[in-house]
């Protein structure tokens, strides 16, 4: 019998979610000392109403609905599904009140779209906006990355009770350590020491290429942001084209591969295993899928011979593949080129790429590595049983830190996933064509947007119609999380209405 | 009747197209196409290896590489990359920022898809560059209304967190008094 929620339930999930937006606010104070350090004085009051708005929002939670109750699976999932929406609400405010916005929708396009780290923007020129807004911009991919709600509870409130649900409700399905958070340090520990040693290589690189070390650490803290977060923004309108540097590009690859790898890998390795990396499933399935999918797109490019030579199609295909498999997003050339000169071929290696996306418990978005793999072992696994003589019982085993044999309950669960990301893929696309817009671009980026990647055929434009910057914000918000969670709160809305 | 209003249609028809034509072939005196930066985009196989006008604001920085240097151009509604000869960055005094409005140039150059030479970069390579208005600092007022907005949330906020660290006070004395019994 299905049970419609009572009042505190209500009151767990309105209580977390208080806890959630006071923690949440915090992270406005940085983008607020930037604009008082530069002086940038109106930004500098769009980040206050936007911080005071927040954190009273989330007070008025915490001290109207008080509880001790421990939330349970269910109150975990719709907790993680709201807060990501108020999240990108509220963060939404200082953004709108930028005036780079064409109405509130575009701005909260902008916020979710950083918050899942997919990449796409509204925002209109970029290259007049404030420093401040500009890196709220970016932290909001950061946090996004890491996983808004764990980060938060973990950091700056003193913990909830129950928290691996919702840490799971954040679509990571692995701890990294035995404490959920302790594994939330760990994350943020990786995550700050390679924003040190990411943004000290990217402002090395750009200041060598000729921009001012002011200007040059500032868009290299927030190109570190984007890139190991696999968000994709960037401080400019023309993204990854203004800054005209090989040397750039080449650290943003290596930076992107380190998002796009598993945070338990990272642990592995930190702690001095480094054969893991030759032996992980999920790297190897990571790599066979990235090597055919460049072999698709450099036979597509070197069919319509946009670029005269190896150099333009690597500069240009392999970056900008790996900003599709990674989810990142990162673009070198202008949206409307995709269509006009990387013909079909091209655009299908690259949607493929797209809608793969990286490892498990990353930053990336997509159907994962592992998930392919597992995909492909039902398969071979099926093909086995069928030869095999019938008594036989066929097991298949992967390596992913240790060697694991595959149970029939992660199989299914990752071809549901799978199937999931596919429907997903195929709505976007439906709505998309349903506008106006061809097969092929409608196709880019509804995969763009569901897989949280944020590369732009030219669709994501200000003048694009409402009915698909929502479509956009949902499959954005949906794919980031997963399914889970989402399905967990629409359950929860059809137990307020049906339940008993 | 109807024959006048037939007249008058194709004559705005025969307007509308000229202006079009004209448009799209907007010329300087020496015959050299001024171009935006969306045409260089959406028609870049007929402008490929062609000396081309392109006006639009200075943004960023500029950075030089050698006896050379990238700038941005913005125009109405896209971007390019401009690789210019160090010498000629020097007549640029503002750049366009949140605090600036950047020179307002007029860059003849060539139009380069997929530049060989820099990995298939899409660029103007520029001949020669001249400031058709100079930039000037963004006057950036601040709204009256943003600060009473900032000041009712500060004190709003100050009374919840006020509240906030008391009401764990009266919560726990309260637990204390159940848990005596009473």
């Amino acid at each position: 019998m299905l049970l419609r929620p009572q009042k505190k339930d209500f009151q767990i999930v309105a209580y977390h979610l208080g806890k959630l937006l006071i923690g949440f606010s915090a992270f406005m104070i940085f983008p607020i000392i930037v604009s008082c350090v530069l002086r940038e004085w109106g930004p500098l009051a769009d980040l206050l109403i936007g911080f005071f708005f927040c954190l009273s929002v989330g007070l008025i939670l915490h001290l109207t609905c008080y509880t001790r109750v421990e939330p349970k699976w269910a109150h975990g999932l719709v907790i993680v599904s709201i807060s990501w929406l108020a999240c990108a609400f509220l963060g939404s405010v200082p953004l709108f009140m930028s005036g780079h916005y064409g109405s509130f929708l575009d701005a909260y396009f902008d916020a979710m779209s950083g918050l899942t780290t997919t990449g796409l923007t509204l925002a209109q020129d970029l290259s007049h906006m404030a420093y401040g807004h500009n890196l709220w911009r970016h932290i909001l991919a950061f946090i996004g990355g890491q996983g808004v709600v764990v980060v938060v509870l973990s950091f700056f409130v003193n913990g909830v009770p129950g928290m691996f649900r919702l840490y799971v409700g954040e679509a990571r399905d692995e701890r990294v350590l035995p404490n959920i958070r302790h594994t939330a340090h760990f994350i943020w520990i990786v995550s700050l020491t390679y924003l040190v040693l990411g943004s000290s290589a990217l402002t090395a690189a750009i200041v060598r290429d000729g921009m001012p070390f002011g200007n040059a650490l500032f868009n290299s803290v927030c190109i570190f942001m984007s890139a190991f977060d696999t968000g994709g923004f960037g401080p400019h309108s023309q993204n990854m084209m203004y800054y005209h540097s090989v040397a750039f590009e080449i650290t943003t690859l290596v930076i992107m591969f380190l998002g796009a790898m598993n945070f338990r890998l990272h642990y592995v390795l930190w702690t001095g295993q480094r054969k893991e990396l030759w032996r992980n499933f999920e790297v190897i399935v990571l790599f066979t899928t990235i090597i055919i999918t460049f072999f698709v797109v450099a036979i597509g490019l070197s069919q319509t011979n946009v670029y005269a030579n190896a150099f333009g199609i690597f500069r240009k295909g392999f970056y900008h593949l790996i900003s599709a498999h990674t989810g990142t997003g990162f673009q070198t050339i202008y949206s409307s080129e995709f269509v006009q000169d990387w013909g079909s071929l091209s655009l299908f290696g690259l949607i493929v790429a797209m809608g793969l996306g990286g490892c498990v418990s990353s930053t990336t978005g997509g159907i994962k590595a592992m998930r392919l793999g597992i995909v492909f072992k039902v398969f071979t696994n099926d093909v086995k049983q069928y030869v095999s003589p019938p008594p036989a019982v066929v097991f298949e085993r992967i390596h992913h830190i240790k060697d694991v044999i595959l149970s029939d309950k992660q199989m299914r669960s990752a071809l549901l996933i799978t199937i999931a990301y596919i429907a997903l893929f195929f709505i976007g696309s439906g709505i998309g064509m349903v506008c106006g817009y061809s097969f092929m671009e409608a196709v880019f980026e509804s995969v763009s947007a569901a897989a949280n990647v944020g590369l732009s055929c030219g669709i994501t434009d200000p003048a694009m119609p409402t009915v698909l910057k929502i479509t956009y914000i949902l499959q954005m918000w949906i794919g980031r999380l997963e399914f889970i969670s989402v399905f967990a709160l629409l359950g929860f809305f059809y137990a307020m209405v049906k339940g008993k | 009747m109807r024959f006048k209003k037939i007249i008058i249609v194709f004559i705005l028809l025969l307007i509308s197209a000229a202006g079009v034509s004209a448009q799209q072939s907007t010329k300087n005196d020496a015959g050299i196409p001024v171009v935006m930066i969306r045409d260089l985009v959406m028609r870049s196989a007929i402008y490929e290896g062609r000396t081309v006008i392109l006006r639009g604001e200075v943004i960023g920085d500029i950075m030089p590489r050698g006896q050379f240097a990238w700038i941005n151009i913005q125009g109405q509604y896209n971007e390019i990359g401009v690789w210019i000869p160090l010498e000629l960055t020097k007549r640029i005094t503002y750049k366009g920022n949140y605090r600036f409005k950047g020179d307002r140039v007029e860059v003849l150059g060539i139009f380069k898809h997929a530049d060989e030479e820099f990995g298939g970069e899409f660029c103007l390579r520029a001949i020669d560059l001249k400031i058709i208005q100079p930039g000037f600092p963004s006057p950036h007022q601040q709204s009256p209304i943003k600060k009473h907005i900032v000041w009712s949330l500060f004190w709003f906020t100050l009374c919840l967190l006020v509240i906030r660290f008391l009401v764990p006070r009266v919560r726990k004395k309260k637990d204390e008094k159940n848990d005596m019994g009473f």
